[in-house]
C-alpha cells in the first residue's frame, strides 16, 4: 500500500500559509518556555525534596499550578496553527493514537489538581505523601510530552500509518521510530535546563542565593547533557535530513548553527551565574530550535506534501478581527502586570 | 471518508463528547458569569464594609479559580481533542474557516488566565481599585470569549449564508448569532448563582450567609427566567428547516424538551428554596441538588440544540458521521469503500461472500459509529436494532434519511448497505436471517357433482380478490376479514339463460373454519346479473392454517328443489409480514400480526407523527381508518391525511425502493397472492401494479389531486422506477380503479407485453365485468383474479366440475357445460378457440 493514498486532502486556508507558520513557531517558543519552567522546576524540587530538601519543592510547588495554566493557555495556540497548516497530517496521527490521545486530558486535570493539592496542602500533608504528589503530578505532564513527542512524530511518518490496518483499528502509538527517544529526551532534558534557570529567577527575585546556585547548575549541566541527545537525535535522523541540517539545505543549517551559538552564551552566561543575561539566550536558543523544528517537519513531510500546493482562499478581512483582539487583548494584559507589579513594589 | 477511524464500541456514540461537553459547557458559562458575580461580590463587601462578605468573596474566588481555570480550561481542550478524534473531517473545517476567531479567542483565553491569576494571588496586596479592575478586565475577556465561541457553535446548527459565500463574516455572525449571544449570557449568569449557592452555604455567619445567598438567587431566578424568555427568541430566530426539526419533527427533541422544561421549574424552584432562612447544615445538599437541576437545565438546551441539528454535524454541509453533503451521489456512484480513503486494504477489491462482515463492521464505524455506540450508553445500536433480521435493517437504512430526517441517509452501494445490514443484524445482534415465509399450498378439493346429462343448471361462484388479506390485531385493525363471494345461476340451453329470480342461494363454509358468517345466503345484487354475499372467513381451519377455505354453493327453486351445486375457494389470509420489519413472531402458524409486531408498529407511527398510538391502543383497538379513509371499507377518514393504501404504500416504499416485487410486496402482503395462470407465465405483482414506487407515486398523487397535503411529504421521497418523473404517473384511486386485463390483452389476444401499470381504469374492474353480451361476468369463467385458472387445485375446482379440467369455462370447446352443444361462434369475446 502506498501511504501517500491514506493522506487526506488538505482544505483551504484563508491566507497565506507562511503567516501560519511564523504564528506556530512563534507560539510554540512561548509554550516551550513555559512548559519547561514547570517541568523543569517540578523535577528539581522533586529531586531536592527526594533528598530531603523540600524548601526548593515548596517554592516550585507554589508557581506550578499558574504556569500550568498559562503552559496550556500556550499550547493551545501553536497546536491551533499546526492543524491550519498540517492538520491532514495531526489529525490522522492523532485518530491513530486514538485513546492514548485522549488521556492527554486525564493526564493534565490529575497533573493540575495535583499541582494544586500539592500547593495549598503542603504544610498539612506528610513529607511522603507529598513527594508522591509531585511525583505524580510530574508524571502526568511528563505524559502529555511525551504523547504530543508521539503525535508530531506520527504525523510527519505516513510510512508507518499502515500498521493501523494489521491493529484492526486499535489505538496505536510510533515506539518503533527511533527518532522518538532523542526528540522527547532533548524536550525533557531541555526543560530541566530551563527549569534551572527558573529556579535561579526565582533565587534572584527572592534574593536566595541558594536557589541561584542550585538553579544555573541544572541549567548548566543539563545543556551540555543535552548537546549530547541533540547530537544523538541528529543522527537517529534519516540521512537525507541530516545531511539537510549539515549543510544540504541554508536554512535549515543556518538555523540550527544559530541555535547551537546561543546554546553556547547560553552555557557561558550559566557558568558565570548571570541569570538575566542566560533567560535571554535560553528564549533564543527556544526559538531557534522551535525553528529549527520547523525545518525538520517541512523536510520529513517534502516527499509527501507540499504546502505551496494548500489552496488558498485569499479572504484576508479576519486577520483584523484577530489584530483587534491581540492588540487589545496585550495591551489589557500588560496593563494588569503593571498593577500587579505596582503592588508588589507597594508591598517591597 | 479522508480520515481514519478511532474505533470505539461501548464509549462510541459520542460518549466522550456529551460527557466532556456537557460539563465544559456548565463550568465555562459559570467562568463567565461567576467573574462578574465576584468582582460584584468584593465590591459590596467594600462598600457595606462586611469582613464576612469580604472573606466570602476570597474563598470563592479560590473555588471559581479551581474550578474554570483548572477543569474549565482542560475541558474546553477535551472538547476540541474529541472532536478531532471523533470528526476530524469537520474539526478541520472549522479551524479552517475560523482560524482567527479561534486565534482571537484564544487571546481572550490568555487574558482571562493573566486576569484571573493576578486577581487571586493580589486579595492582600493589590489595592481595591486596581484589584477591582483586574476582575472586571477578567469579565471582560471571559464574555467576548463567549462572543466569538457563540459564533462558531451557532454556525454549527445555523450556517445561513456561508452555505453560499463561505464567507468568515457570513458564518460567525449567523442567523442565531445574537439571539444565542443574549440567551448564553442569560445562562452564565444564572450560573453564577447556582454555583454561587455551593461556596455561599459555607459562610459561618449567619446574616452575611443569608444575604449571599440571597443574592445568588436572585441571580439563579432572572438568569434562568431571563434564559427561558430569550429562549423564545433565539428559537424564533431559527431558520423554517432548523425550527421545524427542533420544535416539529425530532421525537427526540421532544424528550430533551421535557428535560428542559422539568429542569427549568426545577432550578426556578431551587432557587427560590435557597432563599429562604435555613439552617446550614440544610443549605449545602441543597446548593448540590439545585446544581445538579441546573446542569440538567443546561445539558438539555445544548442536546436540543445538537439534536435540532441532526443529521447534520454542520448543517445542510457536512452530516453526522463528517460525511461532505455534497460528496452523496459520488459516493453512492462509487461506493464508500472506494471512496472512503481508509478503507481496509482487503476490502478495496469490493465485498466478497469471505470479507463481508469486515465490510459492514468498516462501514458501520464509517457512518454509523459517530452517533451509535455498541452496548454502550449512548444511542445503542442493538438496543436499537435489536428486532431486525438483515434484510429488515437492509430496508431500514434505505429509508435513512428521509421518512425520519434525523438519520443521514446511508451512502454507498446496494451491496454495501446490505453488508452494512447483515453486520448489524447478524454480527452484533446475532439475529439469523428469517426464513423466506412459507408459500402455503393448499390441498386440493374435490369438485361437485355434475352431470352433463341431467343437470338443468350450471351455478357459477367467484370472490371478488384473489387474495382477501386482512389485519386486525388487538391492538388496532388495518383491515377486517370481509369476501365477497358472487355467484351467477345459468340455466343450462342452447341459449342458455342468467337466472335471477325464484331461486335461493345458500352458502356454506367447510365445517371447521373460523368466522363470523360461515353459512347463509346470496342476495340479488342490483347489477342485476349475480348474488352476492360478504362472508367474514378467517383462514384456520381446525387450528390449521388454510388460506383457501372451501364453501358449498347451492341453488334452489321457490319450492326448495336443489337445482345446483359447487365449490369455491375464499382465499383469505392473515399473512401479513409485518414483522419482517417490525419485530415480533407470527401470532400463529406462519401467519397473523402478533402484539408484539403490532405495538412496534404503533411506536413507530407515534415517532414518525407525533401521535400517542401506544397510549391509546391500551384503552381500545385503534382503527386506522379513524384517521385514514379507505374506499373498500367505506371509511371516510378524518383531516387532510392519505388514504390508508396511500399511507401504507408510500411509507414503505421509501424503505422498500429499489427492490423487485418479491422482496417489496411479498415482504408483507400474503405469500400466495398470485396463483394461476399469471403466476404460472412468471408475472409478479409489479407486472400489473408496477413496481412498488411507481405503485406509491400513483396512489399518493391520487391524493395530491384531492388536495390532501399529507401526500406531498411522501411524494418528495420517491424516486419513479419505470419513467422518469412522477410526473409520467397517472394518479389513481385504490380499490376503484385496477389494472385493466385489456391493457396487454388487445381484443381478448395473447399479449405482447407485459406492462398493465400506468393504464388501470376505474371503468370497469374484472371482478364485476361482463362479456360482450352483458350476460356473463368474466371472473365466473377466468376464476377470481390473481387466482386465473388454471390455477391451483383448490381455486380450479370449478371449472373441473363443468368441464373436467382445471380451465377457463368455455374454452377448448368446453361450451357444452352452459350450451349443452359445442358452438362455432365466439359470442362472449372473441378469441375464445372457437375462431
Amino acid at each position: 500500500m502506498n501511504p501517500a493514498s491514506l493522506i487526506p486532502l488538505a482544505e483551504p486556508i484563508p491566507i497565506h500559509w507562511a503567516w501560519f507558520d511564523l504564528l506556530l513557531v512563534t507560539t510554540f517558543t512561548a509554550h516551550i518556555l513555559f512548559m519547561n519552567a514547570l517541568v523543569g522546576s517540578a523535577a528539581i524540587g522533586l529531586v531536592h525534596a527526594m533528598r530531603g530538601d523540600s524548601g526548593l519543592a515548596r517554592e516550585v510547588g507554589k508557581k506550578a499550578p499558574p504556569l500550568l495554566a498559562l503552559t496550556i493557555n500556550l499550547g493551545v495556540a501553536p497546536l491551533l496553527f499546526l492543524q491550519v497548516n498540517y492538520g491532514q497530517f495531526d489529525y490522522v496521527s492523532t485518530v491513530l493514537m486514538g485513546g492514548w490521545w485522549l488521556a492527554v486530558i486525564a493526564a493534565l486535570m490529575l497533573a493540575y489538581y495535583g499541582f494544586y493539592a500539592y500547593k495549598f496542602g503542603h504544610d498539612s500533608l506528610s513529607p511522603a505523601r507529598r513527594t508522591a504528589l509531585l511525583a505524580i503530578s510530574l508524571a502526568g505532564t511528563v505524559y502529555v510530552a511525551l504523547m504530543l513527542s508521539t503525535n508530531m512524530t506520527l504525523m510527519l511518518r505516513p510510512e508507518y500509518w499502515p500498521q493501523y490496518f494489521d491493529k484492526a483499528g486499535a489505538a496505536m502509538l510510533n515506539f518503533g521510530d527511533p527518532t522518538l527517544y532523542p526528540r522527547f529526551l532533548h524536550f525533557m532534558v531541555g526543560a530541566a535546563a530551563v527549569g534551572g534557570l527558573f529556579v535561579a529567577l526565582l533565587g534572584r527575585w527572592g534574593k536566595n542565593d541558594v536557589f541561584v546556585d542550585v538553579g544555573m547548575r541544572w541549567l548548566t549541566r543539563a545543556t551540555l547533557v543535552n548537546l549530547g541527545i541533540g547530537l544523538w537525535f541528529l543522527i537517529s535522523l534519516p540521512q537525507e535530513i541530516l545531511l539537510a541540517f549539515l549543510g544540504g539545505s541554508i536554512p535549515a543549517t543556518v538555523t540550527l548553527v544559530a541555535g547551537l551559538a546561543c546554546a553556547g552564551m547560553l552555557l557561558a552566561a550559566g557558568f558565570r551565574k548571570q541569570p538575566v543575561q542566560a533567560t535571554v539566550w535560553a528564549v533564543l536558543t527556544v526559538f531557534f530550535m522551535s525553528l529549527t523544528r520547523h525545518w525538520l517537519r517541512a523536510l520529513f513531510l517534502s516527499p509527501w506534501f507540499n504546502i505551496a500546493d494548500t489552496p488558498v482562499t485569499g479572504q484576508y478581512s479576519p486577520v483584523l478581527l484577530f489584530a483587534v483582539f491581540l492588540v487589545a487583548g496585550l495591551a489589557a494584559m500588560a496593563y494588569m502586570l503593571k498593577l500587579y507589579f505596582k503592588s508588589r513594589e507597594g508591598r517591597a | 471518508m479522508e480520515y481514519p477511524i478511532w474505533q470505539l464500541t461501548t464509549l462510541g456514540g459520542g460518549f466522550w463528547i456529551a460527557l466532556i461537553a456537557t460539563l465544559h459547557v456548565y463550568v465555562a458559562h459559570f467562568a463567565i458569569g461567576g467573574g462578574l458575580f465576584l468582582v460584584l461580590t468584593e465590591q459590596a463587601a467594600y462598600r457595606t464594609g462586611n469582613p464576612h462578605l469580604l472573606e466570602y468573596a476570597k474563598k470563592h474566588s479560590r473555588f471559581f479559580l479551581l474550578l474554570t481555570m483548572a477543569f474549565g480550561a482542560v475541558s474546553g481542550v477535551a472538547i476540541w481533542f474529541t472532536i478531532a478524534l471523533l470528526a476530524p473531517q469537520a474539526t478541520i473545517t472549522l479551524i479552517h474557516n475560523f482560524v482567527f476567531a479561534w486565534a482571537a479567542e484564544w487571546v481572550c483565553f490568555t487574558g482571562e488566565i493573566v486576569a484571573l491569576i493576578i486577581y487571586y494571588y493580589t486579595w492582600d496586596t493589590m489595592n481595591r481599585r486596581d484589584h477591582l479592575m483586574v476582575g472586571y478586565i477578567y469579565f471582560i475577556f471571559g464574555w467576548f470569549s463567549l462572543f466569538l465561541i457563540n459564533g462558531i457553535v451557532g454556525f454549527m446548527l445555523t450556517p445561513g449564508d456561508w452555505l453560499q459565500t463561505r464567507d468568515f463574516w457570513d458564518g460567525i455572525f449567523n442567523p442565531t448569532f445574537w439571539s444565542s449571544l443574549v440567551f448564553r449570557t442569560f445562562f452564565s449568569a444564572a450560573c453564577a448563582g447556582l454555583f454561587g449557592f455551593v461556596t455561599a452555604t459555607r459562610i459561618m455567619d449567619e446574616e452575611t450567609r443569608v444575604s449571599v445567598l440571597r443574592t445568588c438567587s436572585a441571580w439563579t431566578i432572572a438568569g434562568v427566567a431571563a434564559v427561558v424568555v430569550t429562549g423564545f427568541w433565539y428559537v424564533a430566530s431559527l431558520p423554517t428547516a432548523q425550527y421545524e426539526m427542533m420544535l416539529l419533527k425530532s421525537h427526540r427533541v421532544a424528550g430533551f424538551m421535557n428535560w428542559f422544561w422539568l429542569t427549568a421549574g426545577l432550578t426556578l424552584l431551587g432557587g427560590l428554596t435557597m432563599a429562604l432562612r435555613m439552617p446550614r447544615r440544610m443549605t449545602f445538599p441543597l446548593a448540590m441538588v439545585v446544581l445538579m437541576a441546573g446542569l440538567g437545565l443546561f445539558g438539555s438546551f445544548e442536546f436540543i440544540r445538537e439534536a435540532a441539528r441532526k443529521p447534520y454535524l454542520i448543517w445542510d454541509y457536512a452530516y453526522s458521521n463528517s460525511i461532505i453533503k455534497s460528496h452523496a451521489a459520488v459516493i453512492n456512484q462509487d461506493g464508500a469503500l472506494a471512496r472512503a480513503r481508509w478503507t481496509p486494504p482487503d476490502l478495496r477489491d469490493g465485498i466478497t461472500a469471505d470479507n463481508r462482515m469486515a465490510a459492514g463492521a468498516f462501514l458501520y464505524q464509517l457512518q454509523c459509529a459517530s452517533c451509535h455506540s455498541i452496548g454502550g450508553p449512548m444511542n445503542d445500536i442493538r438496543k436499537r436494532t435489536a428486532m431486525y433480521d438483515t434484510d429488515g435493517m437492509d430496508s431500514f437504512i434505505s429509508g435513512m434519511g428521509k421518512l425520519n430526517p434525523y438519520m443521514p441517509p446511508f451512502l454507498g452501494t446496494p451491496g454495501e448497505r446490505a453488508a452494512l445490514a447483515a453486520y448489524i443484524a447478524e454480527d452484533l445482534n446475532g439475529n439469523a436471517p428469517l426464513a423466506r415465509t412459507a408459500v402455503p399450498t393448499p390441498e386440493p378439493a374435490a369438485p361437485a357433482p355434475f352431470n352433463p346429462d341431467e343437470d338443468t343448471h350450471v351455478l357459477l361462484a367467484w370472490t371478488d380478490q384473489g387474495m382477501t388479506f386482512y389485519a386486525q390485531t388487538d391492538l388496532w385493525t388495518l383491515l377486517p376479514p370481509a369476501i365477497t363471494l358472487r355467484a351467477q345461476l345459468i340455466l343450462r340451453d342452447p341459449l342458455p339463460e342468467v337466472v335471477t329470480s325464484g331461486v335461493t342461494l345458500t352458502f356454506a363454509v367447510d365445517p371447521g373454519f373460523e368466522g363470523n358468517t360461515l353459512t347463509g345466503s346470496l342476495a340479488p345484487h342490483e347489477d342485476g346479473g349475480r348474488f352476492e354475499a360478504t362472508l367474514n372467513v378467517r383462514p384456520y381451519a381446525d387450528g390449521a392454517f388454510n388460506p383457501l377455505p372451501m364453501a358449498t354453493i347451492e341453488a334452489r327453486d321457490a319450492g326448495g328443489q336443489l337445482l345446483a351445486t359447487t365449490r369455491v375457494a375464499l382465499p383469505v389470509s392473515d399473512q401479513m409480514g409485518c414483522r419482517n420489519c417490525h419485530g415480533g413472531d407470527w401470532a400463529r402458524h406462519d401467519s397473523g400480526v402478533s402484539t408484539a409486531t403490532a405495538e412496534n408498529i404503533l411506536a413507530v407511527h407515534d415517532r414518525m407523527n407525533k401521535t400517542d398510538h401506544v397510549a391509546r391502543s391500551r384503552k381500545g383497538p385503534i382503527l386506522c381508518v379513524e384517521c385514514h379513509d379507505d374506499p373498500i371499507q367505506n371509511a371516510r377518514g378524518a383531516g387532510d391525511r392519505p388514504n390508508l393504501s396511500a399511507a401504507i404504500h408510500g411509507s414503505h416504499a421509501v424503505y422498500l425502493a429499489g427492490r423487485d416485487a418479491e422482496d417489496s410486496c411479498l415482504k408483507c402482503h400474503p405469500q400466495n397472492t398470485l396463483r394461476g395462470l399469471h403466476a404460472e407465465a412468471g408475472l409478479d405483482c409489479a407486472s400489473c401494479h408496477g413496481q412498488m414506487e411507481d405503485f406509491a407515486i400513483a396512489l399518493l398523487k391520487g391524493e395530491q389531486r384531492a388536495g390532501k397535503q399529507g401526500a406531498d411529504k411522501l411524494l418528495t421521497l420517491l424516486t419513479p422506477r419505470s419513467v422518469n418523473s412522477a410526473d409520467e404517473i397517472n394518479p389513481r384511486a385504490p380499490w376503484l380503479a385496477e389494472p385493466d386485463c385489456l391493457t396487454c390483452h388487445r381484443d381478448y389476444t395473447a399479449p405482447d407485453t407485459i406492462d398493465a401499470f400506468n393504464a388501470e381504469s376505474s371503468a370497469e374492474l374484472y371482478s364485476t365485468r361482463r362479456d360482450d353480451l352483458g350476460a356473463v361476468y368474466c371472473a365466473a369463467c377466468h376464476g377470481a383474479p390473481h387466482a386465473i385458472h388454471p390455477a391451483t387445485g383448490r381455486d380450479s375446482t370449478q371449472p373441473v366440475q363443468y368441464t373436467g379440467k382445471p380451465q377457463a369455462l368455455g374454452a377448448n370447446g368446453s361450451c357444452s357445460a352452459c350450451h349443452e352443444f359445442d358452438m362455432e361462434d365466439a359470442a362472449h369475446h372473441p378469441g375464445m378457440g372457437v375462431e
